[in-house]
């Protein structure tokens, strides 16, 4: 199969070449999809290091498992999905302490507030937790639907959009803090 | 995971705020890094050689030590003509997946190599101009139907070509590299190659660990282990890979020889 072919199939019709046997239909999945997993993979661990070494898992794993591909979501989600499950897992590795328990260490201030940025927002984004941080990543930053993202960290829609909403409440009190 | 407070209603689209614009308007990390693309094509050839040798196991092609078995001309002759085929074929297979431009993306990133066979379907290809990128991950074969390398695949065992050195404080690490790199073991030449264990001792040393070597996919090879003779097995199956050091008489087909360290979970 020639580039061109390989270029007009959809990511599910490459998953499908690929479960089949197709020797080149991953590496146009890989081709399509790396940098977008890089951005998720550095923005959830902040760290290149570790970053590198989920989403290499990542692509691995999708490569052997691509045949639990149900079809239900869409392959990019499936992806992201397995590049955030990468990362916390390393994550865990180096803080055995961390999880997706979702609370507000930071006290909740005026949502209506103005804001006006006197901290880097990135410094303020790794202060939120992490299930939180993980919402924002997904939505407001790579742009997922809360469809996608409630299907990539497997939680209800709703879940999706309270991490959301309380994680930006969060940030707007951290950089609007004096 | 969730708490009660998860399922609180929340307009996701209201941002009065400005946090929601203000993260999406963030710069974006920029494109995967060229070094970590190539590392990630490598494993993915790897992969994908894996997958081409447990293909052919399933068409029936009979694995190199049960052929290696059988006396008779005729067998010798089928066993050579199936070789040819897998090598043809591999070289197609290679060939094809390295001259798509899938995976140009990062194979500019890899030096052409000399391979005859990926050559020989090169020749036969009008877009050979990047057909041998990759042709290293292949398995060479020889007029005898001796397979030889960077590694012996035998089916699901592939046999590492040279010894590795590990150490126990740093066995996952030096596993790794044998795992990812394993050519790089190889650059002493053709005094390594004496190192390669037999194919049939591989398997020996895959039951050692209590593993299946007719089922899953396994890496095999000399090693020393602080600097004692071992026999370094890799189950590549499982994610993470998992490594054993286990002691040498499985090489003498010991099936049951100490494991020595490990399973320890690679990086």
């Amino acid at each position: 199969m020639t580039l061109s072919d390989l270029a007009e199939r959809t990511d599910a019709e490459l998953l499908a070449l690929h479960t089949s046997g197709d020797p080149d239909a991953f590496g146009e999945i890989f081709r399509r999809h790396k940098d977008k997993m890089w951005a998720v993979a550095i923005r959830t661990t902040r760290d290149p290091e570790m970053a590198s070494d989920a989403v290499q898992d990542a692509f691995l794993n999708a490569f052997r498992r691509a045949d639990s591909f149900r079809g239900t979501a869409q392959v990019s989600t499936w992806l992201h999905r397995i590049v955030v499950n990468a990362c916390l897992d390393r994550l865990r590795r180096v803080r055995p302490t961390v999880d997706l328990a979702d609370h507000d260490p930071v006290e909740p201030r005026d949502h209506h507030h103005s804001v006006e940025v006197q901290m880097d927002v990135r410094a303020a984004l790794d202060r939120l937790p992490q299930a939180q941080r993980l919402a924002l990543i997904l939505v407001d930053m790579q742009g997922l639907s809360v469809a996608e993202a409630a299907a990539v960290l497997e939680v209800a829609e709703g879940t999706v959009k309270s991490r959301c909403a309380r994680g930006r409440a969060a940030l707007a009190g951290m950089l609007s803090s004096p | 995971m969730s708490t009660p407070d998860d399922r609180e209603p929340a307009a996701e689209d209201l941002d009065p705020t400005g946090v929601r614009a203000m993260l999406s308007s963030l710069p974006d990390p920029g494109p995967m890094p060229p070094d970590l693309a190539d590392r990630i094509t490598t494993r993915l050839r790897q992969e994908q050689s894996l997958r081409a040798g447990q293909a052919d196991e399933l068409l029936g092609a009979t694995p190199l030590a049960s052929r290696r078995a059988r006396g008779s001309a005729h067998q010798w002759l089928a066993a050579a003509a199936a070789v040819a085929v897998v090598a043809v074929g591999g070289a197609v297979v290679f060939q094809s997946a390295l001259g798509d431009q899938a995976w140009d993306t990062v194979a500019a990133f890899y030096p052409s190599t000399d391979d005859a066979a990926a050559d020989d379907a090169a020749a036969g290809d009008a877009e050979a101009g990047d057909g041998d990128a990759g042709a290293e991950a292949m398995t060479e074969m020889d007029d005898g139907g001796e397979e030889r390398g960077s590694s012996e695949v035998l089916g699901v065992v592939e046999v590492l070509p040279t010894t590795t050195a590990l150490g126990r404080d740093t066995f996952a690490v030096g596993a790794h590299s044998a795992v990812v790199s394993p050519q790089e073991e190889s650059s002493e030449g053709s005094d390594t190659a004496s190192t390669a264990l037999d194919p049939q001792a591989a398997r020996s040393c895959v039951a050692a660990t209590g593993g299946d070597a007719s089922a899953g996919a396994w890496l095999v090879g000399s090693a020393t282990l602080d600097d004692e003779p071992a026999v370094l097995v890799v189950d590549r199956s499982t994610d993470p890979l998992r490594a054993w050091a286990v002691a040498p008489g499985c090489a003498d087909g010991d099936d049951t020889a100490e494991v020595l360290h490990g399973p320890l979970e690679l990086p």
